[in-house]
């Protein structure tokens, strides 16, 4: 990541956030292997709520308790949305495509929704959602206050490792070509 | 697979309250709310609700909301729910006239930020208000459920 400016506000990027960033690229640079030696990930690597919510179950669109581990093992990508966040409906199209895109490299996508049944289901139909969508109540926004989110805004997405360590945390949206990095 | 580095915002979202600063004034028995809109934010039109004293006074479509002053907001065409009315800029928000010499009112509103390409959940506020009162900062309520909000009009 070298841009020097926010990837999702267009403002300028302060010293000491960029200092931060390139620092962290600097050590990736030096990493062994895909996940040993990165210390700055697996060092606090599931932070509040998360440990919380990787052993959590949600109910699917389809009526069935469906709990978080059962996509343990694979690059889980957790994107917390609603309808009523414009934001988070742009940026699904992507995220189906990479789903079809990375499947096969064990990319997993969940996506919970923060929102009532109906709007969600039409939602999800009209745009073909290939991968599973759960639904989660209020108390999420809260939650994810401690995963990074402080103001608990929407969209919000985690990307967890095989190992069950938080890769990505991002507030806003997530971009194709982000996804696309992880996997290259 | 390419590790990623840690990709949390320091700078992030502003809180809700510093993107919609709202203020309330009780005024020859007329409520008004001074509603603040950060550049590069904005707030839904049909999604604002007010209870005055406990008694749900509809949403900010109501008739009975007296006026709906100096800002009319602008049409947005919503690709999932059609035209939706937002307010970028800030306004003033005149609701029903009250005859006691304080009255409470609570408001539920949502925005979101065009900026940070983020939206935030509902918030509830509550102003305890004398007469008199001008520009009262709002006291910060649990969140409303989400199965009040988001009604047919809005997101079906």
């Amino acid at each position: 990541m070298s841009e020097d400016v926010r990837p999702d506000s267009g403002r300028p990027m302060s010293s000491g956030k960029r200092a931060l960033i390139l620092g962290t690229a600097a050590v990736a640079a030096c990493g062994a292997g895909a996940w040993g030696g990165h210390w700055w990930l697996t060092r606090g690597a599931v932070i509040g709520e998360e440990a919380k919510l990787l052993t959590a179950s949600f109910e699917a669109l389809d009526g069935k308790t469906t709990p978080i581990s059962t996509w343990q093992g694979k690059t889980l990508i957790v994107n917390f949305w609603a309808t009523w966040c414009g934001p988070c409906r742009e940026e699904m199209p992507e995220f189906v495509k990479a789903q079809n895109e990375f499947a096969a490299k064990g990319l997993q996508f969940v996506g919970i929704a923060i929102d009532r049944r109906a709007p969600v289901e039409r939602f999800a139909k009209n745009l073909a959602i290939n991968y599973p969508i759960l639904l989660g109540d209020a108390a999420w926004l809260e939650a994810v206050k401690t995963m990074g989110n402080p103001q608990g805004v929407l969209p919000f997405t985690l990307v967890i490792s095989p190992k069950s360590e938080v890769m990505l945390r991002r507030v806003g949206k997530l971009k194709y070509g982000e996804i696309e990095a992880i996997f290259a | 697979m390419t590790p990623v580095v840690w990709a949390a915002d320091s700078d992030g979202p502003l809180p809700v309250d510093e993107a919609f600063p709202v203020t309330a004034s009780f005024v020859g028995g007329k409520l008004a709310l001074q509603v603040g809109v950060t550049p590069g934010h904005y707030l839904y039109r049909d999604r604002f609700e007010f209870w005055v004293d406990g008694k749900d006074i509809g949403s900010a479509v109501s008739p009975k909301l007296t006026k709906l002053s100096q800002h009319k907001g602008k049409v947005k065409n919503d690709p999932t729910f059609g035209k939706t009315t937002v307010f970028e800029q800030p306004f003033v928000l005149e609701l029903v006239p009250v005859a006691a010499t304080k009255t409470e009112l609570e408001l539920v509103f949502q925005g979101c930020s065009e900026v940070a390409g983020i939206c935030y959940p509902p918030a509830k506020r509550l102003f305890a208000l004398t007469a008199g009162t001008k520009n009262l900062p709002a006291k910060a309520l649990p969140p409303p459920s989400l199965k009040n909000q988001f009604k047919p009009q809005v997101s079906q």
